[in-house]
């Protein structure tokens, strides 16, 4: 089980809740998916095009645990704002901060990140950032009280998959016992199998699920993938090497003349 | 109490959990042509969105609903004025804003010592059709020298480029409706319109 905040996981695949093309398909997704934990993006969501069609009762009607995000706050302002509208709206401690800095990658604004994030935390809030895969940026989230990273595959929506291998294995090195989830990036299932075989503790998938020509088809393809990659972590895979190595060793053998 | 300068005016609470971050201070929620349970959830959600970020939160028509809710400001127009139960919003406490398009709905808004008074529509709206003519910029002043110091509202076709010339005339807030709600990037039209209000 994977324990967030104190509370206990059995799903390692979160899932996002934007881009569906109806709620049905949104909540046959996340069945599919057996996900535990939704985001909530309040500000985009909750504004969008399903303003219209009761879009708090949808939520609610889930009957999973939200985890609402600060998408689209560019300021610390913004999201601890944010954060504290989330809090009251789906009345739960757990926020997915988001601070982004730039427009074009989407990518956090590690400064204004580490200071919500000691903010909200000081205020009791329970922490998920969505960050880089920067150690001393970890490092600094950590001692604001975060108790949970999420470092980026590649960027939000891309479809790219783990950009930088070295990184996110070095930062999962680093923090063996700091639950770690994927976010972003994730393109297709491999990747997802991917990054559950470098040892991170989960995947939070959003676009790769909603904008799939079949979203629930392809959500059951991630809990496939996702589940697979975590056996084959706790399995032990061996290690890559340069050459060839006979897999039906000489040494040992009868020599039959 | 003083209200903010503007403020824009919302058909969801949705609007609001997206622009309150931005630094709006007062808000009003229109809710059109939605089933009662769904108004009761809008209103209900934009509530508690407004108590954590600390805006003040004004639910149009739905006097009984906001009562219920535990809302404490509401606008009426002058149908719902007719019908309201002003004295039991005023027992909770709930505060009262009215429209206003001619002298008589004036006079029938000041007999009940409203909190603010709302007059429109200043410029042609896209929003509703009316029989009024645009009041245009000298009635604000006529408007403003007849309530003295209750709150003047302006309302209806406003943009950021008339804001000016809005506060000029008198009016102490100006209400915006589809000048930022049906921008581009509703964000960035905001807090240009946040930044005017703060430099009038």
């Amino acid at each position: 089980m994977l324990e967030v905040y104190g509370t206990q996981l059995a799903s390692r695949l979160l899932l996002g809740t934007a881009r569906y093309s109806s709620p049905a398909v949104l909540t046959e997704a996340i069945r599919a998916a057996r996900a535990e934990v939704v985001t909530v993006s309040l500000r985009r969501e909750a504004a969008g095009e399903r303003a219209g069609q009761g879009f708090w009762s949808i939520i609610r009607g889930l009957g999973v645990r939200v985890l609402p995000n600060t998408a689209g706050c560019h300021t610390v302002k913004e999201a601890v704002t944010t954060a504290h509208m989330a809090r009251e709206v789906f009345d739960t401690p757990w926020v997915k901060l988001e601070v982004i800095g730039e427009d074009d990658t989407l990518q956090p604004d590690v400064f204004g990140l580490t200071e919500a994030a000691r903010i909200l935390c000081a205020e009791g809030f329970e922490v998920f950032p969505y960050t880089t895969e920067d150690l001393v940026v970890a490092e600094r989230l950590l001692a604001a009280g975060c108790r949970v990273l999420m470092p980026w595959g590649s960027p939000i929506g891309s479809g790219r998959g783990l950009n930088n291998l070295f990184g996110l294995t070095a930062l999962r090195a680093h923090f063996p016992g700091v639950p770690l989830i994927v976010d972003a990036g994730i393109g297709v299932p491999s990747h997802a199998a991917q990054a559950m075989e470098l040892g991170f503790d989960a995947v939070l998938i959003n676009t790769a699920v909603a904008q799939a020509t079949d979203p629930v088809a392809m959500a059951g393809a991630f809990a496939q993938a996702v589940e697979a990659g975590r056996a084959a972590r706790l399995a032990g895979p061996i290690e890559a090497r340069d050459f060839a190595e006979p897999s039906t060793p000489v040494i040992g053998q009868a020599f039959l003349a | 109490m003083r209200l903010a300068r503007v403020y824009p005016i919302v058909e969801g609470a949705g609007w609001i959990s997206r622009l309150a971050p931005l630094g709006v201070r007062l808000v009003q929620l229109r809710v059109k042509g939605r089933p009662a349970g769904e108004v009761r959830d809008e209103v209900r959600a934009a509530r508690a969105l407004c108590a954590a970020a600390d805006v003040q939160l004004i639910v149009n028509d739905y006097w009984e609903i906001a009562l219920e809710e535990g809302c404490n400001f509401v606008h009426l127009g002058q149908g719902d004025l007719a019908q309201a139960d002003l004295a039991a919003l005023r027992r909770a406490g709930v505060r009262v804003g009215i429209s206003t398009h001619d002298h008589e709905e004036l006079e029938r808004a000041l007999r009940a010592a409203p909190d603010y008074v709302a007059l429109g529509p200043i410029y042609p709206t896209l929003l509703k059709v009316m029989p009024w003519q645009p009041q245009g910029l000298t009635r604000i002043g006529e408007w403003k020298r007849r309530i003295g110091t209750i709150p003047l509202v302006a309302i209806g076709g406003l943009t950021l480029e008339r804001l000016a010339g809005v506060f000029a005339a008198g009016a102490d807030v100006a209400a915006v409706v589809t000048d930022i709600v049906r921008d581009r990037n509703p964000e960035a039209r905001a807090r240009a319109w946040l930044a005017a209000a703060e430099a009038a």
